[in-house]
């Protein structure tokens, strides 16, 4: 069972924050969600390499560095929530 | 202080001398226009998918082959996860678990003293967009999110300020004469980050280290690491824990700054990039890439000194700059004389450089017609003074020879006998009591003839010639 202080670091790490009750409502779902994961351990899974891709395979293709392709800043800018100038803007998150 | 041993580790972010980024065509650029080179891959746009560039993988493996690394050939890369907009994609790519290079070496000198420094590993990554923090809004450049970077990780064998900067140094000369990196680190992109800890004499244990981000000098480096050896000693003296943590440097108070401590650290949560297949590389154009590798500045240095017997000193100053390097070697095809090659780039055309705050290879100079103003000295046909005239005009206008030159300006020096004769017989003529000084002093008389004939001629005759046929004028004039 993980804690409400693991999904506080979570959250954090998503650079979300969450109220307590939130919180207390993802830790509550949780539990629905480990019984059916708990399924997938009685996998038995000896003997057997993780697989990262959907198919094992090695492939051999390397782009050259020549062509060249963009797109117009005017799209860039449009699709950006706001920007200014050149620039796509944000709410500073920094000190 | 001297009770402290001094642990320091290096990473060094260097980007690529690529046209286009890692992981998309889009092109690679450095002061362009804010967001104008960048694609759907490096926008993250749904469905956009990356692909790997040829010469980035290249440039790594020169990087890896001149580290003596060892180079894995099947290149695999990782995600990188975290939420900041300066990566659209929300993570990065990189190769956490299986760097292209591991377990290398440089050698560095150090006060006359050589080193080996063990590079744990060498990995490919890309490079973040570029943020402007002003007022309360955050300015985001895209054009350099996407770059590809190598990250070069030392291991913790370094002790002191001048071994970190000795180490930055050279790996930044093996970059620069690679051709990996522009290695600036003025424009970032060489930026090296520091790790510092100290621990007494004889102890086993080290301290907390911290890691000094974002350095963007050699002196930065020198200065960031004397501060942090400094606090962390007093605080070892007054019994305080050193926090494990990030810190930048500020230097207009030539101090650290704490950004994060470890308690803020961030999990990235790596796992594979589901994207990107492993990509075996063909073993015979890995061969191929480490063959082709441009000469290194040590090898060079060794040519220069024993080769062309330039003095160290000079080989050391033009090795300093890939341009002047490259100029230097350019124009020592069209002549011999190395060493006038090299006393005139040192001097007369490094000063104008500094003038001009430029670099050479912005210039007009051209390195034949520098040769050829060499040349011209070394046969005769323009007497060395005359460098001082023409060297200004050629470093400024490249549509002429200098012999073009030497003809518009009329100071092609007179080596042709009869003409001599006839320039010297009326000077001796009108100079005939000097004659009978003769055979106490020869010198005097051929002297007094010489410097007259140089002032009829504007310093336009062959010395050597123009003496020669004094001393035979006036021995039949006295015989």
């Amino acid at each position: 069972m993980k804690d409400k202080k693991y999904y506080e670091d979570l959250a954090q790490d998503s650079m979300l924050k969450f109220s307590d009750a939130e919180i207390d409502e993802i830790v509550a779902k949780q539990e629905d969600l480990k019984k059916e994961f708990e399924k997938v351990l009685k996998i038995d899974t000896t003997n057997i390499k993780p697989l990262f891709y959907p198919y094992d395979d090695i492939h051999l293709y390397l782009r050259e560095d020549e062509e060249t392709t963009t797109i117009d800043q005017k799209i860039i800018l449009s699709n950006a929530p706001t920007s200014e100038g050149d620039f796509v803007t944000i709410k500073k998150v920094v000190k | 202080m001297k009770n402290f041993e001094i642990i320091i580790g290096i990473e060094n972010h260097v980007e690529l001398k690529t046209k286009t980024k890692m992981f998309s065509s889009a092109p690679v650029s450095y002061g362009e226009t804010p967001n104008t080179n960048v694609n759907e891959t490096d926008m993250a746009y749904p469905g956009s998918l990356p692909t790997i560039n040829k010469k980035g993988i290249e440039l790594a493996i020169r990087a890896c082959s001149a580290l003596k690394m060892e180079i894995d050939t099947l290149v695999k890369f990782d995600r990188k996860n975290y939420f900041y907009p300066d990566l659209t994609k929300g993570y990065q790519i990189t190769q956490q678990y299986n760097p292209i290079g591991k377990n290398g070496k440089l050698i560095i000198n150090v006060n006359g003293v050589e080193k080996e420094v063990d590079i744990e590993r060498l990995h490919m990554e890309e490079d973040t967009a570029k943020q402007i923090h002003k007022d309360d809004l955050t300015f985001i450049d895209y054009n350099r999110a996407g770059t590809g970077l190598v990250e070069i990780v030392t291991r913790p064998v370094l002790r002191s300020a001048d071994e970190a900067c000795a180490y930055v140094e050279k790996l930044r000369e093996v970059l620069l004469f690679l051709k990996v990196s522009d290695v600036k680190m003025n424009e970032g992109s060489l930026r090296t980050d520091v790790n510092i800890s100290i621990r007494p004499f004889g102890t086993e244990e080290f301290s907390n280290k911290v890691e000094v981000k974002n350095l963007n000098s050699i002196s930065n480096i020198k200065r960031a690491i004397e501060f942090e050896v400094e606090r962390q000693t007093k605080m070892m003296l007054n019994n305080q824990p050193i926090i494990q943590e990030t810190r930048r440097f500020d230097d207009s108070t030539n101090s650290t700054v704490s950004m994060r401590s470890k308690s803020d650290a961030l999990d990235y949560k790596y796992f594979r990039e589901p994207n990107i297949m492993p990509i075996q590389l063909d073993e015979n154009w890995v061969d191929e890439c480490i063959k082709n590798s441009p000469e290194l500045a040590d090898i060079k240095r060794v040519k220069y000194t024993n080769e062309y017997k330039l003095s160290s000193n000079d080989a050391n100053i033009i090795l300093t700059s890939i341009e002047m390097t490259e100029f230097f070697e350019e124009a020592i095809k069209h002549t011999n004389n190395y060493t006038k090659v090299a006393n005139i780039l040192i001097s007369d055309i490094q000063a104008q450089l500094n003038n001009e705050n430029t670099s050479i290879d912005k210039m007009a100079l051209s390195p034949v017609y520098l040769a050829e103003m060499i040349n011209l000295v070394d046969q005769s046909v323009i007497s060395s003074k005359h460098t001082k005239t023409i060297l200004p005009i050629i470093m400024k206008d490249s549509s002429k020879s200098v012999m073009t030159i030497v003809e518009e300006l009329n100071i092609k020096m007179i080596s042709d006998e009869n003409e001599i004769t006839n320039l010297v017989n009326p000077i001796i003529e009108s100079n005939i009591e000097l004659l009978e000084q003769y055979n106490e002093r020869p010198e005097r008389v051929t002297k007094t003839i010489m410097g007259q004939l140089m002032k009829v001629t504007g310093g336009n005759v062959n010395p050597e010639a123009g003496m020669n046929i004094i001393v035979k004028l006036v021995e039949s004039k006295l015989n």
